[in-house]
C-alpha cells in the first residue's frame, strides 16, 4: 500500500512535469507554427544556470537563485525570438526544425563548454522526505506537484481572463484574422517564447533533485513531453495537460503492476504508437491537427 | 554560339569523372587511418542518401536515424557473432530489418497528416538506445559486441583498411546512387515532390499520400540499416553509446549542409561533416558550437546550403560565358 502511494505520488509529480514541457512546446506552436526542437536542450540549460551559475558559482540561497534563473531564461527567450524564431517560422517546415534543432545544439555546446561535460548536483535541493505517519514520500515530488499546480492554474487564468491570453487564443486559431483585428502577430511571438522559456527554467530547476545536472538530463522528458502533446492533443494547451497526466500515471501504473523500471520509457513509447493508430487526434482534439 | 561549359558536361559525363575519382582515390591515400574516414564517408554517404527521400523529397524530418542505423548494426553484428553466418547474409538481413522498421514505425506515424513522425522517430530511438543497453543477455549491454567478422570474397578476407573493402564499400554505394537516381527521376520520385509541394493537389491527381510517405520512410530505414551493418564490420565493434539523438541530428545537418533534395548535395554534406572535424581540428573543443552556428545561419540564409552556392555559381558562369560570347559575337 505504501509503495502504492509513493508510486502514484510520483507518476503524478513526473506527469505534471510533462504537461508543463507539453504546454511550453505548444506555446510557441500556437503562434508560429514552429516545432521546437530545442526545448528540452533549454530545460537542461537552466538547469545549468540555476546550479552551475547561482549556487555554486555565486553561492546564492535556493530561492533567489531560482528566482534569478527562472527570470534569466525569460531574457534569453526574448533574445532567441527576436533572433531565430521570427526568421525561421516564415521558412518551409523542414528548415524551420532544422534551424531549432541547430539552435538546440549550439545551447549544447555553449553549456558545455563554459560548465565542462561532468554531472555535479546541488546538495540539499530539496532533498530528504517528509513523514506522513502511514508514508513517507520525497520532498521533490510533494514540491513539484504544489509548484506546477499553481503554475497551472496561474497560466490558465492567463489565457481565459486577460487581455493578452485572448490575443494568445486568437493567434492560435487564425494569424491573418487576428493580426486584421489588430493584435501584433509578432509580439505574440515574443512573448509567447519569453513564457515558454520561463516555464522551461521553472522545469529545469524542479527535476535537478530527479536528474542531477548533466547534459542528457532533460532528453527522456522532452520526448515524454512530445508524446503528452500527442496524447493531448497537438496544439490544445487543456490536451497538454491531460496528456501529460495519463503518461505519468500510465508509468506509474506499468510500476505498480510490477514492470521492470527499465522499460518505462518503452511504456510511453508504445503509448503513443496505440494513440497514433487508435486516435491520432489525442483526447481533447480542439482543432484538427496539421500543423 | 549560346552552349556553356557545364551544360556540355553532361550527366554521363559527370557519372563517368566521379566513378573514375572514387577507383582513383585509394591511391592518394597511405595511412589506414585516411583510408578509414574515407570508408566512413562512404556509409554516412549511403545514410543521408536514403534520408533524403523521406526528408529532403517528402519533407518529413526523420530525427531517428540513430535507431535504425543501430538496429541495422545490430541485426548483422548479431547474426555473425552469435550464430556464426556469412557477413554477406548479415547485410541481407538488415535490409529485411530496415523494411521491417520502415513499415512498423512509418504507417502509425504517416498515415495522418501532421508531424508526427518527428515525435515518433525521435522517441523510438531513444527507445532503440535504451534497449540495446538493458537487453545485456542479447546484446552484451553497454560494453557492446566486439570482434564482428569481416566481409570476405571468394575466401579472400576483406581487412578493415583494405583497397578491397574500400572497393566493395564503393561499389554498394554506387549501388545506391543508381537505386536514388532512378527514384528520384521516376513515377516515384515525383509523386514524392508532389507531396512535398502541395498535398491537396498530389491527392487530386490521384496520389496516396500515406503510401508514398511510408515508402520514401522504408527507403530510409532500408538505406539507413544497410549503412549501419556496414558500420558494424568496419569499426568490427559497436555499442549503444554511440547510437545518440546527437547522430541523428548530425545526419540531418549532412543533408542540409550539402543541399537537400539532390544527390550531389546529400553526398557532398556527408563528406564535408565527416571531413570537418578533421580539418578544423584546431578548434578543438568548440568546434560543434561553430557548426552548429554555421548550419543555423545557412538554414536561415542559404537554406539549400553548398547546393545553393554551387548553382550561384553556374549561374554565375553562365551569365558571364554568355556576356563573353555576345561580346565576341558583336565584335566580329
Amino acid at each position: 500500500m505504501e509503495t502504492l502511494i509513493q508510486l502514484a505520488i510520483s507518476g503524478l509529480a513526473m506527469g505534471l512535469i510533462y504537461c508543463l514541457v507539453a504546454i511550453e512546446f505548444t506555446l510557441i506552436l500556437n503562434t508560429s507554427g514552429l516545432m521546437n526542437f530545442g526545448h528540452d536542450k533549454y530545460i537542461m540549460f537552466g538547469a545549468f544556470l540555476f546550479g552551475g551559475t547561482f549556487v555554486i558559482r555565486l553561492g546564492w540561497d535556493f530561492l533567489p537563485s531560482a528566482v534569478a534563473s527562472v527570470l534569466l531564461m525569460g531574457v534569453v527567450g526574448i533574445f532567441i525570438a527576436v533572433i531565430v524564431f521570427s526568421p525561421l517560422q516564415k521558412l518551409p517546415r523542414v528548415y524551420a526544425m532544422t534551424g531549432t534543432m541547430a539552435l538546440s545544439m549550439i545551447l549544447q555546446e555553449a553549456t558545455r563548454l563554459t560548465y565542462g561535460a561532468r554531472s555535479f548536483t546541488v546538495l540539499g535541493f530539496l532533498s530528504g522526505t517528509i513523514n506522513f505517519g502511514f508514508v513517507s514520500i520525497q520532498r521533490v515530488y510533494l514540491f513539484i506537484i504544489i509548484v506546477t499546480t499553481i503554475l497551472l492554474i496561474f497560466q490558465n487564468l492567463l489565457m481565459m481572463k486577460t487581455k493578452l491570453g485572448r490575443s494568445f487564443r486568437a493567434v492560435a486559431q487564425d494569424k491573418e484574422t487576428s493580426s486584421l483585428m489588430g493584435i501584433n502577430v509578432n509580439t505574440m511571438l515574443i512573448a509567447s517564447a519569453t513564457m515558454s522559456l520561463l516555464i522551461c527554467g521553472i522545469i529545469g530547476v524542479l527535476i535537478i533533485p530527479v536528474t542531477g545536472i548533466t547534459l542528457g538530463m532533460s532528453n527522456m522528458i522532452g520526448s515524454k513531453g512530445y508524446i503528452a502533446g500527442v496524447v493531448g492533443g497537438m496544439g490544445s494547451l487543456n490536451g497538454a495537460i491531460i496528456g501529460g497526466l495519463v503518461v505519468g500515471l500510465t508509468e506509474a501504473l506499468f510500476l505498480a503492476f510490477g514492470g521492470n523500471p527499465v522499460y518505462k520509457d518503452v511504456v510511453s513509447f508504445v503509448l503513443v504508437v496505440l494513440f497514433l493508430l487508435l486516435k491520432p487526434d489525442g483526447i481533447l482534439s480542439e482543432k484538427k491537427a496539421a500543423i | 554560339m549560346k552552349e556553356n561549359i557545364l551544360q556540355f558536361m553532361s550527366a554521363r559525363w559527370k557519372a563517368l569523372l566521379g566513378l573514375g575519382f572514387l577507383i582513383l582515390l585509394p591511391l592518394f591515400i597511405d595511412s589506414s587511418y585516411h583510408q578509414i574516414i574515407l570508408n566512413k564517408i562512404i556509409i554516412h554517404s549511403i545514410v543521408v542518401l536514403g534520408l533524403n527521400f523521406i526528408t529532403g523529397l517528402v519533407g518529413q524530418l526523420n530525427t531517428g536515424t540513430a535507431g535504425m542505423y543501430a538496429l541495422g548494426a545490430y541485426t548483422s553484428a548479431l547474426l555473425t557473432t552469435r550464430l556464426g553466418v556469412s557477413p554477406w547474409i548479415g547485410l541481407i538481413a538488415s535490409v529485411f530489418m530496415g523494411i521491417l522498421i520502415g513499415y512498423l514505425l512509418g504507417y502509425p506515424s504517416l498515415r495522418v497528416s501532421g508531424v508526427y513522425l518527428v515525435l515518433t522517430t525521435l522517441s523510438f530511438a531513444e527507445v532503440v538506445r535504451m534497449l540495446l543497453t538493458n537487453m545485456i543477455p542479447i546484446t552484451g549491454g553497454a560494453l557492446g559486441i566486439t570482434s564482428i567478422p569481416e566481409f570476405t570474397i571468394f575466401g579472400v578476407k576483406l581487412g578493415r583498411s583494405s583497397v578491397g573493402f574500400y572497393f566493395m564499400l564503393a561499389a554498394i554505394l554506387v549501388l545506391f546512387i543508381l537505386i536514388s537516381n532512378r527514384l528520384i527521376n521516376s513515377k516515384w520520385g515525383r509523386a514524392f515532390k508532389a507531396v512535398r509541394d502541395n498535398p491537396e493537389s498530389a491527392e487530386t491527381a490521384g496520389i496516396q499520400i500515406s503510401t508514398i510517405k511510408i515508402g520514401a520512410f522504408t527507403l530510409a530505414s532500408v538505406f539507413g540499416c544497410v549503412a549501419g551493418a556496414l558500420y558494424g564490420t568496419l569499426m568490427g565493434f559497436i555499442s549503444p553509446v554511440e547510437f545518440t539523438t546527437l547522430m541523428s541530428v548530425r545526419f540531418i545537418m549532412m543533408l542540409m549542409v550539402g543541399g537537400i533534395g539532390t544527390i550531389g548535395g546529400s553526398i557532398a554534406g556527408a563528406t564535408l561533416v565527416t571531413l570537418l572535424p578533421e580539418l578544423l581540428r584546431f578548434m578543438g573543443e568548440s568546434y560543434w558550437l561553430f557548426f552548429s552556428l554555421i548550419v543555423l545561419l545557412s538554414a536561415i540564409f542559404a537554406p539549400n546550403g553548398l547546393y545553393s552556392l554551387y548553382t550561384f555559381f553556374r549561374n554565375q558562369a553562365n551569365k558571364y560565358i554568355s556576356k563573353l560570347g555576345g561580346k565576341a559575337s558583336g565584335s566580329i
